[in-house]
Order: C-alpha cells, then sequence, then structure tokens
C-alpha cells in the first residue's frame, strides 16, 4: 500500500508559499518518524524532487519561483494527471478509455461514497483500473466528514493500492495521522511508530497551518484526559477500556483530570499522584467540595486549583479538630 | 431511503469530557434547543452521580416539549431508583458486552451479567419505566455473546439496543456488519459512535445504512477524548438520512457553540482560540 502525503501541497494551497528549508523540515519530520509507507508530494516549484505519482506534466521544469496561490486540485493536477469526480456517481458514466494516455491517475473528489454505497464505488473503481491498465489512486474529500474512514477501506482493500491524504486533513482531505492509526489498529501497518506525531503537528502549525484543537482525533493534546470517575476506575483496572490504543504510541499520556464527574476513587488516585496526603473522610469531603466548585465554574478544574481547594478542606477539618479540642 | 433519528448524549456523554460541568440551568438551555430542532431522544444524564444532577434531569425535562428524556443508568437498582425520581421517559441501562469488560472492569461472569440484567431491566419496566439498553463496548464484543445479549434483552422488555462503541475502534464495515447481526433479534437499534480513529460520522451513517434507526449525537462533536458523532455535522453531511433539517441544526449549534467553546477554550487555556477555530474533526470542507 502506498500513502501519499499532500500536507506541503495542501499548505501551499491554503496558505502561501513555503520555503525549501520549511519542506526539508517536514521531509526530515516524515522520514524520522518512520511512520509507514509515506511519500510526499512536493509543491510545484521543486519538480526534480517530486514524489509525485506521476512525473510532473509539462509545464514543470521551467520555473524555480513559486507558483502564484491556486486552489489545491490545481495544484495537484499541475504535477500529477487528475480527474475531478465531485460525486462517486460520475464513476458509473466514466469510461476506461478516459485512463488510457496514463499509467496513474489521481481521482480527486468522491466523498459522497459512502452514502451512495461505498463498496460498489470501490469495485467500479477496481474494474476501471484493470480494464484501463491504469493505477487509479484516490484523492477523497471531506465534505462529508467521510474522507478518513474512505481512505481507510480503500487501503484495506487490497495490499496494492494507494491514496492521497494530508496532515490534519489540511485542505479537506483524509487525515494523515488518522489513516495511520486505523491501519495499525487493523494490523495493516503493525511497525508504525507514531511516537513522533506530535513532532509532526508542532512543525505543521510552524508551516502554517491551522490551530490543531486539543481534542483532534490522534493527534490532539487532550485526548487522553479524563475525568469521568467510572472511566478512570476503569482505567486503573486496564488502560485499554476506555482507550483505543496506548496514549504513548502517539506521543500523548493519560491525565486524570479534576471535576463534576469525578469518583471517589479518582480522588483518591489524584491525590496520590500528587502526593497530597489523604485519609477517607477527607476523600469524602473533598469530593462533595469538587463538586460543587466544578459546577460553580462550570468548568473542570486544573491540578493548582484542585490542590488549593484540597488544602482548603484539610484545613477545614484542622480548625474543626482543634475547636473540638477546645472544647474539651 | 433509509431515515434516521437524532438521540442527543450531550448532557451526559458530551459533559463527561474534560472541561465541562453543566449547572441545572445550562442543562435545561442546551435541552430546549436540542428541542427545538427536532431531536427525538435527549439523554439527560446519570441522577446517581449526586450533586445537583437530579434537579439538570428534571430542568431537562420541564425544559422539552416533543423529545423525549432519558437518564443512563449502571447496572444497578440503586441508579434506577435515582432515575425514577426524576421520571424520565426512558431507563437507559448499560450492559458492559465485551470480554474485556465483563471479566476485567465488572469482574463478573457472561453467565451473572446477564442474570443481573435480566433483574435490573424488570425492575425498572416493573416501575413503569420504558427500557432501553446500551451494549457498552459492543465493537470488541463476541458475536455469539451480542446477540444472546440481545436476545435476553428483547425477552425482557427492552424496546431498542444501543450499540456503542465505546473506544471509536469500528469503520463503515464493521459498523454495518455489527448492525446487521444485532438486528437479527428484531429489536430496533441505535448507533453510539466516537472520533478516536476520526471516523464517528462515517461509522454513523453506514450504520444508518445497514438499518439502524436511531444514532447518537452531541452539539459540536463534545465527548470523552476525540469526541462523539457530532450532531450538526452529521445532519448536515448527511441530510438524506436525518429527519431533521440542517438549518434547525445549525441554528441550534450556533446557539449553543458561546456556551461550549467558550467553556473548552477557557480550560485548555486556548488563550482566545475557540474550540470551533481549531483543526478537530470539523476539518475545512471545501
Amino acid at each position: 500500500m502506498r500513502i501519499i502525503d499532500a500536507t506541503l501541497l495542501a499548505l501551499e494551497a491554503t496558505g502561501g508559499g513555503l520555503s525549501d528549508a520549511d519542506e526539508d523540515a517536514w521531509r526530515r519530520a516524515a522520514a524520522e518518524g518512520r511512520v509507514g509507507p509515506l511519500e510526499t508530494i512536493w509543491p510545484e516549484k521543486t519538480p526534480s524532487r517530486a514524489l509525485a505519482p506521476e512525473p510532473p506534466p509539462l509545464s514543470g521544469g521551467e520555473s524555480a519561483a513559486p507558483q502564484p496561490a491556486a486552489p489545491f486540485p490545481e495544484k495537484l493536477a499541475r504535477l500529477t494527471s487528475t480527474l475531478l469526480l465531485p460525486s462517486a456517481k460520475a464513476l458509473d458514466e466514466l469510461s476506461p478509455s478516459v485512463f488510457s494516455g496514463g499509467r496513474r491517475c489521481c481521482l480527486y473528489g468522491l466523498g459522497d461514497a459512502l452514502s451512495i454505497g461505498w463498496d460498489s464505488a470501490f469495485r467500479r473503481l477496481e474494474s476501471l483500473s484493470a480494464s484501463s491498465g491504469a493505477l487509479l489512486t484516490p484523492c477523497f474529500t471531506n465534505e462529508r466528514g467521510c474522507a478518513t474512514a474512505l481512505t481507510v477501506e480503500w487501503l484495506l482493500g487490497r495490499a496494492e493500492r494507494a491514496a492521497v491524504v494530508s496532515f490534519a486533513g489540511c485542505g479537506g482531505l483524509a487525515a494523515l495521522e488518522e489513516v495511520l492509526a486505523a491501519l495499525r489498529v487493523y494490523g495493516a501497518l503493525p511497525d508504525a511508530d507514531l511516537a513522533a506525531l506530535p513532532k509532526l503537528a508542532a512543525l505543521y502549525s510552524r508551516l502554517g497551518g491551522a490551530p490543531i484543537s486539543p481534542v483532534k482525533a490522534v493527534i490532539g493534546e487532550a485526548v487522553f484526559y479524563v475525568e469521568a470517575g467510572i472511566h478512570v476506575d476503569g482505567l486503573g483496572k486496564s488502560p485499554d477500556l476506555y482507550e483505543p490504543f496506548p496514549p504513548e504510541s502517539v506521543g500523548r499520556e493519560r491525565r486524570i483530570v479534576m471535576g463534576k464527574h469525578s469518583s471517589r476513587r479518582s480522588v483518591l488516585a489524584k491525590c496520590a499522584a500528587l502526593d497530597l496526603p489523604m485519609t477517607e473522610a477527607l476523600a469524602g469531603r473533598l469530593l462533595k467540595r469538587l463538586k460543587e466548585e466544578s459546577v460553580k465554574r462550570g468548568a473542570s478544574l486544573h491540578d493548582e486549583d484542585f490542590i488549593n481547594l484540597y488544602s482548603t478542606c484539610r484545613a477545614g477539618r484542622d480548625e474543626r479538630k482543634e475547636s473540638s479540642h477546645a472544647a474539651l | 431511503m433509509p431515515r434516521c433519528k437524532i438521540v442527543d448524549t450531550t448532557l451526559r456523554d458530551g459533559e463527561q469530557a474534560p472541561g465541562y460541568a453543566f449547572s441545572p440551568g445550562d442543562k435545561a438551555f442546551l435541552a430546549s434547543l436540542l428541542d427545538q430542532a427536532g431531536v427525538c431522544q435527549i439523554e439527560a444524564g446519570a441522577p446517581i452521580m449526586g450533586g445537583d444532577e437530579k434537579d439538570g434531569v428534571c430542568a431537562v425535562k420541564d425544559a422539552c416539549g416533543a423529545a423525549l428524556v432519558s437518564t443512563w443508568n449502571r447496572l444497578t437498582k440503586k441508579d434506577v431508583d435515582a432515575s425514577l425520581e426524576c421520571r424520565p421517559d426512558i431507563i437507559h441501562i448499560c450492559l458492559p458486552v465485551s470480554e474485556r469488560h465483563i471479566v476485567r472492569k465488572l469482574r463478573t461472569t457472561k453467565t451473572a451479567l446477564l442474570r443481573r440484567f435480566r433483574e435490573v431491566a424488570e425492575y425498572a419496566a416493573e416501575k413503569g419505566g420504558r427500557v432501553t439498553a446500551g451494549f457498552e463496548d459492543a465493537s470488541r464484543a463476541d458475536e455469539r455473546f451480542l446477540y444472546e445479549a440481545a436476545e435476553t434483552a428483547r425477552r425482557h422488555g427492552v424496546e431498542r439496543i444501543r450499540l456503542s462503541d465505546t473506544v471509536g475502534l469500528l469503520r463503515p464495515s464493521s459498523a454495518a456488519a455489527l448492525v446487521r447481526a444485532t438486528l437479527e433479534v428484531g429489536l430496533p437499534v441505535e448507533m453510539h459512535a466516537h472520533n478516536d480513529l476520526g471516523m464517528a460520522l462515517a461509522n454513523s451513517a453506514s450504520a444508518v445504512l445497514a438499518g439502524a434507526e436511531f444514532i447518537d449525537a452531541t452539539l459540536l462533536g463534545i465527548g470523552e477524548r476525540a469526541g462523539n458523532c457530532g450532531f450538526g455535522d452529521f445532519v448536515a453531511a448527511f441530510s438524506e438520512f436525518a429527519m431533521i433539517s440542517p438549518e434547525a441544526a445549525r441554528k441550534a449549534e450556533g446557539l449553543a457553540r458561546p456556551l461550549l467553546s467558550r467553556r473548552r477554550s477557557d480550560f485548555f487555556c486556548l488563550k482566545g482560540i475557540s474550540h470551533d477555530q481549531t483543526a478537530d474533526y470539523r476539518r475545512p470542507c471545501r
């Protein structure tokens, strides 16, 4: 299987020019990460290094100056023979002769393939491929939020398939990191090392990619943060109960967040992690105060706020103890 | 063309995500938006949690006109009792069905688990509740046991089965297979998808095509880890399935967004970047 990374091309299409240094940095980061069978499509200004599905067409090599901004599919079409297919319905009317000129052709679109029957669309792609002799490489678009799922199903179908993706789904494509994580989960890329993804995410933002949400699948910083008592309890018994894969396998970490949904056991676990001495009575009082405070704020508590709350609860107990001693 | 109804779980699974703690007032506000948008059911919370959770569920009940209100329960009568105090329309009972959840989390056996489920489901039904079952970790369950659990549910008055992809491991083909296998028992199926691999929308759509009549969603896709199937996104992407107009869904999310993004952004100290401006699974579309 071949995963073709069009991140740099998509970044250019959405944000403007990238320097050679930027491109080298991305290439090195992706290579060091040993993330999988990854090929990178370079932006047009450096056609000599292109690893595109097909050598650059006629316009290639004319000038090294940055090209004017163009939408992603146009940029893709300048690098490789590309067919725009806004709907998978168009596959039915497509004749194999369309592909007879080229060894490879990128199919950009097909984002609605899921709702109109992705398995029959894939069979059609296979038969077009077989009768024309061309290697058809889909670049699924994400207007229906299905690009990752379609890419994963496509690549899992047969070993020699290829697809075009981009980091964080930049430019409206399937998200590279989701595709890699999914293929690893399903056993198709057992050796993919995804611990370098946070580094790639940082570089992606530096190169002008949109800020990455803390809860973005696979690469979000806070994906493995957990508050619900029932989940904290389960993770204590066996992490895989409530995690699809270990956080460290994608370079992230698990963290217990305290709030309205915390349980007594979460309080005990958090206090142990923070080295705060604890008694059963204090845990009960602290949990009650934690829930009240969290609802009052309308949010969960950061560790420092939780420690303050702990100190208040503990001091309250000490005061009461002192006053009861005084009464004696 | 298959159609599906939307079950909203913003106030239960959505709120469980770090960063959120809704007051009864917040819950009533969000519920009224969802009710007006046309969701068929609102999972309002888990009354056993204590604090003001019961007040929250009652506030949701008062705020809803057409939408049914359900509560989430573990497999205990104690949870059901707490729920009954709030007089929900539906009592939803969570039944873990994967080997690892049964053995490692509940430390029980399949036989003992189903016995307990029968008792709790019958108890809830006797008290006059409509009962639905939530098959937790269904995506990692053994298919034979899944069928046995679904058959037990059907025989004991459960009216619908939720298939939870608890850690978001399904893909469209496996989601469809899971739905088809469960439908053989003859009860309606509800799909509860998580977005860990970025496939919550696709898996939900695939479930509908396979025969699921209900889809779980949350406002802006908030939820554990990478979130749940996003309400507005799903309705917009699959308007041909959803029995809600994309305009109504967009309006509800628009009105809910200030509350949801501000709290999330504040908690994660995003310094001026609002939740919806960042590249989560709601990636830029064309």
